[in-house]
């Protein structure tokens, strides 16, 4: 039992593929992300489960129903726009009661439900305002009711947040993370925002060039990209081309132009070139006078960026690598006195670096 | 240009100079209607007495009454007919490929800009081989050729800005494709509608030179206000227009006011 | 809703209209373009190749002349209509959210009031017993009436109050669209008002200059009831001369060749005016 199953969706304008033959299951109420650059077909996808756009090829099914050649009428998903797109001709109470009129309900029952939801989302009080009366955080509470209110199998947001302000953004993803799992509704969620998909999502699927780049939970998404892509997007800052040199039981060393560096990721093959990724955050000063074997490189600060909870340093390295380290902004951390031109020792554990 | 140094003199200059305009705009008109209130036999200004005694002369009048009647029925006529075509025809617009679509556009709208002189010379011709050229069969699709471009564009402008995701937001919730259309699209455009249905009623009420042509017994209430002028200029002929201005004014102050009104609360901010 | 077959099915919606179109204006423009190759003798019109309504038209001299009348009077109305109009589409960017909607009122009115009518106010005023010169009169300044109308003078003045809403909404359309930040930049690097004006706000409002002039020039070299009203017999212009082609000489292959002298005369400015939009959208 699925709630949404897209097989093997295409979705081609002209020469151009928007969607590339994805494959994705949402079931049992949880929440899954599309993510992904502008352009990278995760609208594109939403709107194929919403019945906005037509598959040019694969299937789409909705509560094990074959839905691809159904018209979003009689696809019972609740849709929640962008822009939220409200009714501005009608008021709070019409707009959130607007899918039981067209499912021809009783007036009683209608405004009972309505009624309910309001309540659910808080805005019970404001059931007669127009919407442009309402703040954003309000129009989008707004847009959820409507979209809830027709029981849907499975409930579908595009970029729900771009609209509203840092602030409220937080406290609205919040918001809607509980009320989706007090509902327990599938959701499928588009953004391309990385702080919002990781906080929010059950899975997350990174999609690029209308492919599904890398899928899963949220922590394998940040901590194991499989793809520089990825990486990248995740918004890992050293990213660099290296040869493995030797592998044993315990991990891998390997070199970036030269400069040799030791891992324990598992995916090392001898000889090869790969991609390695080194976490800024554990990116360890050593005290000037602790100078301890292999794992320390000499390197000059180059750049120090203040940014509140936490300093981040640019390393220049020789070879001419350019390393970012990130410190947590204490008393007693190292990285906050560094002064830029300063010569240091760095620590890069072999957990730090992860090969892709 | 508009910060609070900017040159008080130089704006006040155009300001003033916007009052003449405005004053040429309107003077005519406003000594129009006070002329129209005369009690005397002749036109003068301003009158040495007032009174009614033109707008009785000219209520009690059958040709005015006649004239004025067929003009109202044929904007009756013209009105909704303009409405519903040219707002299909603007859906068409707004919804079609967008290849050939500038093309079509341009066609659609193109009657506006052929003289007046030119389309009501060619529908003359065509009405007199069908020999239809005095009826209403001949009257109303000759104005609707010139209203429907007025409500291509006002309702198209309406289309352009209308955000297409509350038709999507409506099927999603369970409306067909024609109730989302009936139930959200259509309210709240209706700025775009009204106007469309004013500029038709008014300028079909005012068409001249193609009825001119067409119509050889059949009096519209332009063609009577013509023929009476390049007769005489009498007080009546200031009523009757007085009449005929309070008529358009009225329904473009509806038109400016009801318009704004329905627009700013039409859209979310 | 957005695939393109279905896009195509929406084009059906355009029929009513491509079907009375086809009847009220394209088959009569195409009657008319066939019309002017026809012989008209002896009061019977004989389809055919015949170029002698378009040599009488350029050559018996009095066609020509009036041609060139009703297009020197339509410059007139044009540049008029500028100079009246540009201004007040200034003010009325300038002006508060109220203001403007008043200004909108007064230039929008006239255009929504019948053409009839506010020739007549017209006549009222600037007849041989209108108001100007009756008070003239009385006062003592003049001893017979000045020709105010049954001129060019009065034409020109009738048409820029019937027309100059036209010049004015597009180039506020435009000055709307102008981003004031670009006026604020040229301020801010030394040039006075006046050159602001010169070369930041003027070059970008060309657009909708070069749409009014257009607009107003094309409707002025068509515009018949004024120039009978407000000119009489002694301003005859090109659509006056059709008229009277047609209705009391009943020759149809001359009328329509002057009629297609006017539409390739209101091509050409629509085909220069294109031309300079797109120049100025350039830059």
């Amino acid at each position: 039992m699925s709630d949404v199953e897209i097989q093997s969706a295409v979705k081609k304008y002209g020469r151009f593929t928007a969607v590339d033959s994805l494959d994705l299951t949402v079931s049992g109420g949880e929440f899954v992300t599309l993510l992904g650059p502008s352009g990278c077909g995760k609208t594109t996808t939403l709107r194929m489960v919403g019945g906005f756009v037509r598959p040019t090829s694969g299937r789409i099914r909705i509560s094990d129903e074959d839905v691809t050649d159904k018209p979003p009428q009689k696809r019972k998903v609740g849709f929640v726009f962008q822009n939220y797109a409200l009714f501005p001709h009608m008021d709070v109470a019409r707009n959130v009661g607007f899918g039981l009129r067209m499912a021809n309900r009783e007036r009683s029952e209608r405004e009972k439900r309505v009624a309910e939801i309001l309540s659910m989302v808080r805005l019970g009080h404001l059931s007669d305002r127009m919407p442009s009366q309402l703040s954003g955080g309000q129009q989008q509470r707004v847009a959820l009711a409507r979209a809830l209110i027709i029981q849907p199998s499975v409930l579908l947001l595009d970029e729900p947040f771009g609209a509203l302000d840092k602030q409220l953004r937080d406290h609205m993803r919040v918001e809607l993370r509980e009320l989706q799992r007090s509902l327990g509704i599938s959701t499928l969620f588009v953004t391309h925002d990385q702080d919002e998909a990781l906080s929010m999502s059950d899975r997350i699927v990174v999609m690029s060039e209308g492919k599904a780049a890398q899928l899963g939970s949220p922590s394998e998404i940040y901590e194991r990209p499989n793809s520089k892509f990825v990486a990248e997007f995740m918004g890992h800052s050293n990213i660099f081309d290296c040869l493995v040199e030797d592998v044993s039981k315990d991990g891998a060393s390997i070199s970036l132009n030269g400069v040799g560096f030791f891992t324990n990721s598992p995916s090392a093959r001898k000889g090869s070139r790969m991609t390695a990724m080194i976490r800024p955050e554990n990116i360890e000063f050593a005290d000037s006078g602790e100078k301890r074997g292999d794992a320390t490189v000499a390197a000059t600060v180059a750049g120090m960026e203040y940014l509140g909870s936490t300093v981040q340093v640019t390393l220049s390295l020789e070879a001419g690598i350019s390393l970012v380290a990130r410190q947590t902004n204490t008393e007693s951390a190292t990285g906050s006195k560094l002064r830029t031109g300063q010569n240091v020792a760095v620590r890069i554990p072999p957990e730090a670096v992860r090969l892709l | 240009m508009e910060n609070e140094y900017s040159s008080r003199l130089g704006y006040r200059l155009l300001l003033i100079f916007t009052c003449l305009v405005i004053t040429f705009l309107i003077a005519p008109l406003a000594i129009l209607v006070v002329q129209s209130f005369t009690a005397e036999s002749y036109l003068s200004f301003p009158p040495p007495s007032y009174g009614m005694r033109w707008y009785a002369d000219v209520l009690n009048s059958a040709d005015w009454q006649d004239s004025a009647g067929l003009s109202l029925l044929l904007a009756c006529i013209v009105t909704p007919c303009s409405l519903a075509i040219g707002t299909m025809a603007a859906f068409a617009l707004n919804r079609g490929p967008s290849r050939g679509r500038r093309a079509m556009y341009a066609l659609m709208i193109s009657p506006m800009v052929l003289p007046h002189i030119v389309l009501g010379l060619g529908i003359f011709r065509i009405a007199l081989e069908l020999n239809i050229s005095d009826t209403m069969i001949a009257f109303v699709p000759a104005h609707l050729t010139i209203t429907i471009p007025f409500v291509i564009i006002t309702v198209g402008a309406s289309l352009q800005s209308f955000d297409i995701s509350m038709e999507e937001a409506a099927q999603s919730l369970g409306a067909s494709k024609f109730g989302s259309v009936w139930y959200v699209t259509l309210p709240i455009i209706r700025p775009g509608l009204i106007a469309g249905a004013i500029f038709s009623f008014i300028i079909s009420f005012d068409e001249f030179i193609i009825t001119f042509f067409l119509a050889t017994y059949s009096r519209t209430l332009p063609l009577e206000m013509f023929s009476t002028l390049m007769f005489q200029v009498k007080p009546s002929i200031a009523a009757v227009s007085s009449l005929t201005l309070a008529v358009t004014a009225g329904l473009t102050a509806i038109l400016m006011f009801r318009g704004q009104v329905a627009g700013e609360s039409g859209v979310i901010k | 809703m957005s695939d393109a077959n279905q896009k195509f099915k929406a084009w059906w919606l355009l029929s009513p209209t491509l079907l009375l179109y086809s009847l009220t204006f394209l088959l009569p423009v195409l009657l008319l373009v066939v019309m002017s190759f026809a012989k008209f003798e002896n009061s019977v019109t004989e389809f055919g190749f015949y170029l002698g309504n378009y040599r009488k038209v350029f050559g018996d001299g009095i066609t020509l002349l009036i041609f060139w009348r009703t297009v020197k009077l339509s410059v007139y109305i044009t540049v008029a209509c500028v100079v009246l109009g540009f201004p007040v589409a200034m003010v009325m960017r300038r002006a508060g959210p109220r203001g403007r909607l008043w200004l909108l009122f007064f230039i929008v009115s006239p255009l929504l009031t019948s053409i009839i009518v506010r020739n007549v106010a017209w006549v009222l005023i600037l007849g041989r017993s209108g108001i100007i010169n009756d008070t003239l009169r009385e006062w003592g300044l003049i001893a017979s009436p000045l020709p105010l109308m049954y001129n060019s003078f009065g034409v020109v003045l009738a048409v820029v109050h019937v027309y100059m809403s036209f010049m004015v909404l597009p180039i506020y359309g435009a000055l709307q669209a102008i981003n004031p930040s670009t006026e604020e930049a040229a301020a801010s690097l030394g040039a006075s008002p006046l050159r602001v004006f010169w070369f930041v706000t003027l070059p970008q409002s060309l657009p909708g200059l070069a749409a009014g002039c257009t607009l107003v020039f094309i409707l002025s070299m068509g515009v018949y009831l004024t120039p009978v009203i407000m000119g009489g017999n002694f301003v005859v212009t090109l659509p006056m001369l059709i008229t009277d082609v047609v209705r009391n000489q009943y020759n149809w292959p001359t009328a329509s060749a002057m009629s297609l002298m006017l539409l390739v005369a209101i091509g050409a400015m629509v085909l220069v005016s294109s031309v300079v939009q797109k120049f100025g959208g350039r830059h």
